[in-house]
């Protein structure tokens, strides 16, 4: 087991490699040049000799696999470098907007998991009745509603029609409502559809038939038997999505005004912000691949079949 | 069961962990108030402002980016400032003038100490402008001042700025907020971190992405202001600055959609302002190249654009007919043109006139934004009507500015601030014949239009200098690199507890001074 954790972890170095060379090379391939970006439109004004100047400071007018090697040796001893935009570090900057998109994902993901995992299984369990068409149609819709209008809604209603919860920003666990609903439902419907499908395959299998017909209670056929062996593609989607909001959810955190990493990686790109947008794709990556190994761990955990040597 | 279990209840106990009983909370009734957000009391002298992106540095030197200046200008401030009315107010210097053509000599004002108690004074300025200008400070803004040759200290309380040839608008360019006074020994640490200007307000908390909390100085030379407490809050999306602001939890937000201006002055507690700011939205011709290389075309298209309608049913009266190239708030805008005037037939006429071949097919560039987008529509509809088959492309403003530098772009739709509020400004960069790299998108290059603008830079004389200028917009006027189309209205919405607030042209300029909260 610890052997395979430690070469799981050694694989990823080619992976993390291969993300940043690949961020590095779209990045010297999308049009638009930093410089100018960074001097915005308030810098329109500028000479030709003012932009020239500039490039060289941030060090672009080098060839790209200079640049690139640069940034490597400055990464291996754990220097992100600093950003374009402001001259500042850019791995404290990562650090201090993790725990926003951790706290929203986490969240996020528990409230998903809470209603979707039991929404599903009644769904099986009730099928073909108007119980399971009901939950298959919020979770259609769930699926479809797109979350900024969603956001949107539920901010009118809770912040200026009720006036229970505050409209936008962080500070107390109340701000964290909204946008863990917003980002939740999505996440929920997809769950419950998941949970419902794989647990109705299950239910069909030989050896609920033979659980059934020793005379189990169906109660402990569904929880006990056939739940468990479907809760591995569940845990699947789970691990993914967990992955996936953690690289932020830049729609939800721009509505609610939430320092995450998903609006840090997006004002980078649109910024230009090389140093700022290899930090970000790295940290993202790095912390995809550590969930990946847990969810595949998490498999052992819950089939006893599967063994990692 | 128990293997399934683990995961169940690890799950659910993070999420306990991390946002309490969150299903739970969704519950509570209407009468409850446990979440609402605490409103100011009356007398708490506290004022939020929403801010559309984050400050990227807390040092101007180090940044041109507007959030940051709205911030850093709260803390710093420049030896000059702009009034609402345009004109230049002494700030931290008291007087200035020229002393020759390219010598001009400040008086500072005395008495003023910075945050951390060093003194403000000659030196204090040679530092700061040697500073900016310095390229380790890796300064974007540094091209402000890179005229300036030498600053000589005259006296503890005077200092002269030298430039290398003749430059008028500098007092202009000393007003800009990246041109701010830093305290030489607090340059010694991260400015960016710990900024210690002489403004009204000093750094109390900086929680990244979310807010700036600045505090009273209360050693301020103009009298320690009013309000206690400012909180800059990062709120990136409009909609959900205007739920804010109608929710009480902020103050003011600049930037009000045109379409929201009449939901906010219909409720008795919030009002919104606007007013002629320093923008203009534009249409760029290649002058170059292709089909709008032929001054024909240029004003035939000029003819087709029906600008007043763009004006008062686009942009909902958020924006004034532009008469010319800057708006009259900007020293040097020129009063007495005559706008090119919307008539279809005469536009038709003219093209056949000049032998264009209609259908002509065109090109038109512009970046990602509701307005650009709107705009470049009607444009493209109104230019149908005269044989002209338009062809959109939008980017993002990132890649705009990149390939609207290559030569064989039509037409390109932008905006443009002229911040230092003095024609130089924008006339060097669009006209000058050695700005084809820069903003000068037309690729415009006319001798004589060189030579007035030199000419403009190179005196003091204020009338000689609006003399230049008004020959100037006659001539482009008449050579048509750029079509004016309008000046965007500059706004803000407030809440009326905040009074006391002025605000010259712009968010960066914003001075809470005398503010406070009734």
């Amino acid at each position: 087991m610890t052997r395979y954790i430690i070469k799981r972890l050694v694989l990823m170095v080619p992976v993390l490699l291969g993300v940043t060379l690949l961020v590095f090379l779209i990045f010297h391939l999308t049009p638009g040049d930093p410089a100018r970006v960074l001097l915005g439109e308030m810098g329109q004004g500028a000479t030709p000799e003012a932009i020239e100047a500039l490039r060289h400071q941030l060090g672009l007018d080098r060839p790209w696999y200079v640049q690139y090697g640069d940034f490597l040796l400055k990464a291996i001893q754990g220097d992100f470098g600093r950003s374009f935009r402001g001259d500042r570090p850019v791995l404290p900057e990562l650090l201090a907007r993790f725990p926003v998109t951790l706290q929203l994902t986490l969240s996020a993901l528990g409230l998903a998991a809470l209603t979707g995992i039991p929404l599903g299984i009644i769904a099986a369990v009730k099928r073909h009745t108007w119980v399971d068409h009901l939950v298959m149609v919020v979770a259609l819709l769930g699926v479809s509603l797109p979350s900024f209008w969603f956001g949107i809604m539920l901010m009118q209603m809770f912040a200026l029609k009720f006036k229970v919860l505050p409209p936008s920003g962080t500070g107390t666990w109340q701000h964290m409502i909204l946008p863990a609903v917003t980002v939740a439902l999505s996440s929920v419907a997809f769950i419950a559809r998941m949970t419902r499908s794989t647990l109705l395959d299950q239910l069909r299998e030989d050896y609920v038939r033979t659980a059934r017909s020793k005379g189990l209670r169906e109660r402990a056929v569904v929880f006990r038997h056939a739940l468990k062996n479907a809760f591995i593609p569940v845990l699947t989607t789970l691990g993914l999505q967990f992955g996936n909001l953690l690289g932020g959810s830049v729609v939800t955190e721009s509505i609610f005004s939430l320092p995450g990493l998903g609006r840090l990686a997006v004002e980078a790109i649109k910024g230009r912000d090389l140093p700022s947008i290899q930090g970000s794709v790295l940290w993202v990556a790095l912390v995809f691949s550590l969930v990946n190994l847990a969810v595949d761990l998490g498999y052992a955990a819950l089939d006893p079949r599967i063994r990692y040597e | 069961m128990r293997k399934l279990l683990a995961p169940l209840l690890a799950i659910s106990m993070l999420v306990l962990t991390a946002c309490g009983s969150g299903s739970s909370t969704q519950t509570t009734t209407p009468g409850t108030t446990t979440g609402t957000p605490a409103t100011a009391a009356p007398k708490e002298q506290k004022a939020v402002i929403a801010v559309g992106g984050e400050a990227q540095t807390l040092d101007p030197h180090k940044t041109f980016s507007g959030n940051s200046f709205v911030v850093t200008n709260q803390i710093y401030e420049s030896l000059l400032a702009r009034g609402t009315d345009g004109s230049l107010q002494p700030r931290l210097a008291t007087e200035w003038k020229a002393v020759n053509e390219t010598t001009w000599e400040f008086k500072l004002r005395q008495g003023v100490k910075f945050q951390d108690g060093t003194p403000f004074n000659a030196e204090a300025v040679k530092f700061s402008v040697e500073r900016l200008k310095n390229p380790d400070t890796k300064g974007p803004g540094a091209y402000i001042v890179t005229m300036i040759k030498e600053v000589k200290v005259v006296d503890a309380n005077t200092v002269q700025m030298i430039t290398d040839k003749p430059f008028a608008p500098l007092p202009a360019h000393l007003a800009h907020p990246v041109a701010a006074m830093v305290s030489p020994e607090g340059a010694k640490g991260d400015l960016g971190k710990n900024p210690i200007g002489t403004g009204p307000f000093k750094l109390s908390n900086w929680k990244a992405g979310e807010s700036v909390t600045l505090v009273a100085n209360p050693d301020y030379w103009g009298g320690k202001p009013k309000l206690e407490t400012v909180v800059l809050r990062v709120i990136p999306e409009a909609g959900t600055q205007l739920v804010e602001l109608k929710a009480g939890t902020i103050d003011l937000f600049s930037g009000v959609q045109p379409e929201k201006f009449d939901e906010i002055e219909k409720d008795p507690q919030l009002s919104a302002t606007k007013f002629l700011g320093w923008g203009s939205f534009y249409l760029t011709y290649n002058t170059k190249e292709g089909p709008t290389a032929n001054p024909a075309v240029r004003k035939a298209i000029a003819m087709a654009l029906d600008r007043k309608g763009m004006v008062d049913i686009l942009r909902a009266g958020m924006a004034e007919l532009a008469n010319a190239p800057v708006p009259k708030t900007v020293f040097g805008a020129s009063a007495s043109l005559t706008p090119i005037a919307y008539d279809v037939n005469a536009a038709k006429a003219l093209l056949k006139q000049a032998g264009v071949t209609t259908p002509l097919k065109l090109k038109l560039q512009t970046y990602e934004n509701a307005e650009t987008k709107q705009i470049a529509g009607a444009i493209q509809a109104q230019l149908k009507e005269i044989g002209i088959d338009l062809e959109i492309a939008v980017t993002d403003s990132a890649a705009f500015t990149k390939d609207s530098l290559k030569a064989d772009h039509g037409l390109l739709l932008s905006s443009w601030g002229t911040v230092t509020m003095d024609a130089d400004y924008a006339f060097w960069a669009w006209y000058q014949s050695g700005q084809h790299q820069a903003d000068n998108k037309a690729f415009y290059a006319n001798p004589e239009v060189d030579k007035l603008l030199a000419d403009a830079r190179g005196t003091a004389d204020e009338k000689a200098r609006l003399a230049a200028y008004q020959k100037i917009q006659e001539i482009v006027q008449n050579d048509l690199p750029y079509l004016p189309l309008y000046f965007g209205l500059s706004n803000y919405a407030k809440n009326d507890r905040l009074v006391g607030e002025v605000y010259p042209f712009a968010m960066i300029n914003l001075d809470l001074r005398k503010a406070e909260i009734k």
